[in-house]
């Protein structure tokens, strides 16, 4: 395993740390298509286009960056169409910047359909059943066709409750498959390829994996292997020693966060960026977030509520609508109360990333912290480990 | 809401353009013959009132049976929610620029309707269900949501098939009457009441009279007669086209010219050339919506089917000659992927842009009959659709 930074034609991202409140951090960097101000959510558009919204409705609840799937995006549209019709940003006329997960996540989502090999995951392709592998190297040959700004090195996956050998040897392939990930990498210099820090619940492999990632020096790096189901209490522990650890001078990204509380969280804890399909999904099934927690539209009290979804919220949505209408509307599929509900649950999140940086800036970081807790969980005790995560990041709640 | 004819009658047509505009204003809302898109629970499918915001004079139709009652045990109103709010249904589904237009009950949702005139309740038969309501329940409605237009509660029975498709004459003609008389109660009733006035909302009585001339005919001359009726839709049943135009024919030429007429239309495009020749003014219709469900963008005068494999690289917009935001910025390749991958996007863009293609389809009729050159447009049209546009 080589030991060195990588070389030769990077992507200069002109990372600058604007401020930082003890571990949390606002820091801004430029992408060929945006210019990304963090802490920043990013909104899944798996198969390029995020859940019933717009381009135009994106940019206005002020998304800079959102997020592709290589795997779903290889099967449809393909690569080499993406390609001819000028890459992805194009493609979904989004003018902003777009980053493509590596498709290794998948190997957990679809792990009954493929196999793993040291040469890649072999997959069941779900549309002609055909075999596909996807090896370090394709994963890269497809997201550099796709043409994201950020691009992720395939990792070995495993279930963040996984336990024992499987997760050192994972970790172990991780690196390996990142080294080809970057001999394979064809667009240093417009394409940043990120690295995936893996090693599980357990800081011995998290920090030999650190190690190896931060001697290579990649463009920015990734909190993988996590949120998925594991326990919250070392959930936090795990992030909070991979930010221990991940230089300063580079973004950094937790991947598949996107609770409220775990974003306040984890930013405290210092990182950067986020993506989570709970925002939309949520949504689809009714709820809303507010600052006072999650709001179920379908409930029989909204219909003769005439206020907004939330009464602070700027979005074009809290601005006309009632909850009462929202509730009438929503119901069935056809009708726009998803989309009005997809909308402001996007900008909820983007205001709350907003307010954090602003806080971070503004050398308020704890205040607002403390504040934003206590409004979600006025009906219920703030769980332990929200209190141990803030008080590791010095915030006394 | 009043409705002014703008343009003298088309030579070989009964065409003609009008325009609807605000009494108090006497602002021009929007021209005919124009098109009223059907909504579910008060909004288009899919569609957010943002991206409406270029269309201001489309107007948008609401379902009785959607506001009736806002909950699932029948207790609690439309009409009283309307009243706790405060404002009418512009306010409330906030589609301020819209016409809004109030249907009855559109015969798409029930099998028949009937009165009871002993206990003042109609009952809708609907799928094996049957809804009930009062009088008062459909008069509140109308007095609580302003819309710019309602319609008058008639009875409706479809064919009945057991019959052997044959209309009972004495049956039509009992329906007709009663539904004569509901209307006048109705106008009577709305007028002594609080609400809107008639010149806020527009009072639309429905002509009937099935598939029989005469009864038609009687229909049209008995609704004509009611004082207060500013304008008219004509109900005919599903049927074919030619039908349709006679039936419709027969009820136009004994309504009073002065006042506007609708029909519903979700059919075709041939369909609403066909009845704007018979001289109807405004369509309730789905049709852009029908169009999206199965994939087609129109590209007038054509739609292409944008499922079709042909489309995977094609950047074209859905229209070279469309300027909608969803051809400002999209192009074919982009919808058929989002069609292919079932993404909910799909969807929306393809109702944007078809029903800026259709309400581009009616200025075009529009401007045909204003230049008198109706006839050659509708003719120069027909033949230039494919035989699998229609």
């Amino acid at each position: 395993m080589p030991s060195q930074p990588y070389s030769g034609g990077n992507i200069d991202l002109q990372h600058h740390v604007d401020a930082t409140w003890n571990k949390a951090r606002a820091t801004t960097f430029r992408l060929p298509h945006s210019t990304v101000e963090t802490p920043i959510f990013m909104p899944v558009g798996t198969q390029a286009s995020v859940k019933g919204l717009t381009s135009e409705q994106l940019a206005e609840i002020n998304c800079s960056i959102v997020l592709g799937n290589t795997f779903h995006l290889a099967l449809r549209p393909g690569e080499d169409t993406l390609d001819q019709l000028g890459g992805i940003q194009k493609f979904m006329s989004w003018p902003r910047a777009v980053l493509t997960d590596s498709g290794g996540f998948q190997m957990v989502s679809l792990l009954e359909l493929s196999k793993l090999t040291e040469e890649g995951v072999w997959f069941q392709s779900p549309m002609d059943g055909k075999d596909m592998l996807l090896s370090p190297e394709r994963s890269i040959a497809i997201q550099n066709k796709i043409g994201a700004d950020i691009i992720m090195a395939l990792d070995d996956v495993v279930s963040s409750t996984t336990t024992g050998p499987r997760v050192e040897e994972a970790m172990y392939r991780t690196i390996r498959w990142l080294d080809r990930c970057w001999n394979a990498h064809e667009r240093k210099h417009d394409q940043a390829l990120f690295g995936i820090v893996q090693g599980g619940l357990d800081y011995k492999w998290r920090d030999i994996c650190l190690e190896e990632l931060v001697k290579r020096d990649l463009p920015g790096y990734a909190i993988g292997g996590l949120a998925g189901g594991e326990d919250k209490k070392l959930f936090w522990r795990m992030v909070n020693r991979c930010t221990d650890k991940l230089p300063m001078n580079k973004p950094r990204y937790c991947m598949g966060v996107g609770y409220p509380v775990d974003l306040i969280v984890c930013v405290a804890l210092g990182a950067d960026m986020f993506d989570c399909v709970y925002p939309a999904r949520t949504a689809r099934f009714g709820t809303a977030l507010t600052w006072d927690g999650t709001l179920k539209i379908k409930a029989a009290s909204m219909i003769r509520d005439y206020g907004p979804l939330d009464k602070q919220c700027p979005c074009k949505v809290c601005q006309q609508y009632s909850r009462s209408f929202l509730h009438v509307n929503f119901g069935r599929d056809e009708t726009a109360a998803v989309h009005l509900l997809t909308y402001h649950n996007i900008a909820h999140i983007s205001q709350l990333m907003k307010q954090l940086r602003t806080s971070i800036i503004d050398n308020t970081f704890p205040e607002v912290v403390r504040s934003m807790i206590h409004r979600y969980f006025q009906k219920e005790q703030v769980p332990d480990w929200v209190v141990e995560a803030l008080e590791a990041a010095k915030i006394q709640l | 809401m009043k409705w002014n004819v703008f343009s003298e009658q088309d030579k070989e047509t009964n065409a003609r353009t009008g325009f609807f505009s605000n009494n108090a204003a006497d602002k021009v809302i929007c021209k005919t013959p124009h098109c009223i898109l059907v909504t579910s629970r008060g909004s288009l499918p899919h569609v957010t009132n943002d991206v409406l915001s270029e269309f201001p004079c489309l107007g948008l139709q609401l379902e009785t049976f959607d506001f009736l009652w806002l909950n699932s045990n029948s207790k609690l109103k439309g009409s009283d929610i309307l009243r706790e709010f405060g404002a009418g249904m512009h306010e409330y589904c906030q589609l301020q620029p819209h016409p809004l237009y109030l249907s009855f009950v559109s015969q798409q949702q029930v099998d028949k309707i009937t009165f009871s005139a002993k206990r003042q309740q109609f009952h809708a038969y609907q799928r094996g269900n049957t809804i009930t309501f009062s009088w008062s329940d459909y008069l509140e409605l109308v007095q609580t949501s302003y819309c710019d237009m309602v319609e008058c509660p008639s009875v409706v029975t479809k064919d009945d098939s057991k019959n052997g498709g044959v209309w009972d004459s004495n049956r039509l003609q009992r329906d007709c009457e009663q539904s004569t008389q509901l209307q006048y109660e109705f106008i009577q009733q709305w007028s002594q009441q609080h609400g809107p006035s008639f010149e806020q909302s527009m009072c639309i009585g429905v002509v009937q009279g099935g598939m029989k001339e005469e009864q038609r005919r009687r229909h049209a001359q008995s609704i004509s007669q009611l004082n207060g009726i500013g304008g008219f839709y004509i109900d005919v049943l599903p049927a074919k086209l030619t039908e349709q135009q006679k039936l419709a024919s027969i009820s136009i030429s004994n309504l009073p010219p002065w006042l506007p007429r609708g029909m519903e239309a979700s059919g075709s495009l041939e369909q609403v050339l066909a009845l704007v020749g018979c001289g109807v003014d405004y369509f309730i219709s789905s049709y852009p919506y029908i169009l999206s469900t199965h994939g087609y963008a129109l590209d007038l005068p054509h739609k292409n089917n944008l499922w079709n494999i042909q489309y995977r690289n094609n950047t074209d917009p859905l229209s070279l000659h469309c300027s909608c935001p969803v051809c400002r910025r999209y192009t074919r390749a982009y919808l058929n992927h989002l069609l292919n991958t079932h993404e909910m996007l799909a969807m929306t863009l393809l109702m944007i842009h078809n029903s800026a293609q259709y309400i581009q389809f009616f200025h075009q009729i529009q401007q045909a009959i204003e230049t008198k050159t109706f006839g050659a447009f509708q003719k120069q049209f027909l033949a230039s659709r494919r035989v699998d546009d229609s």
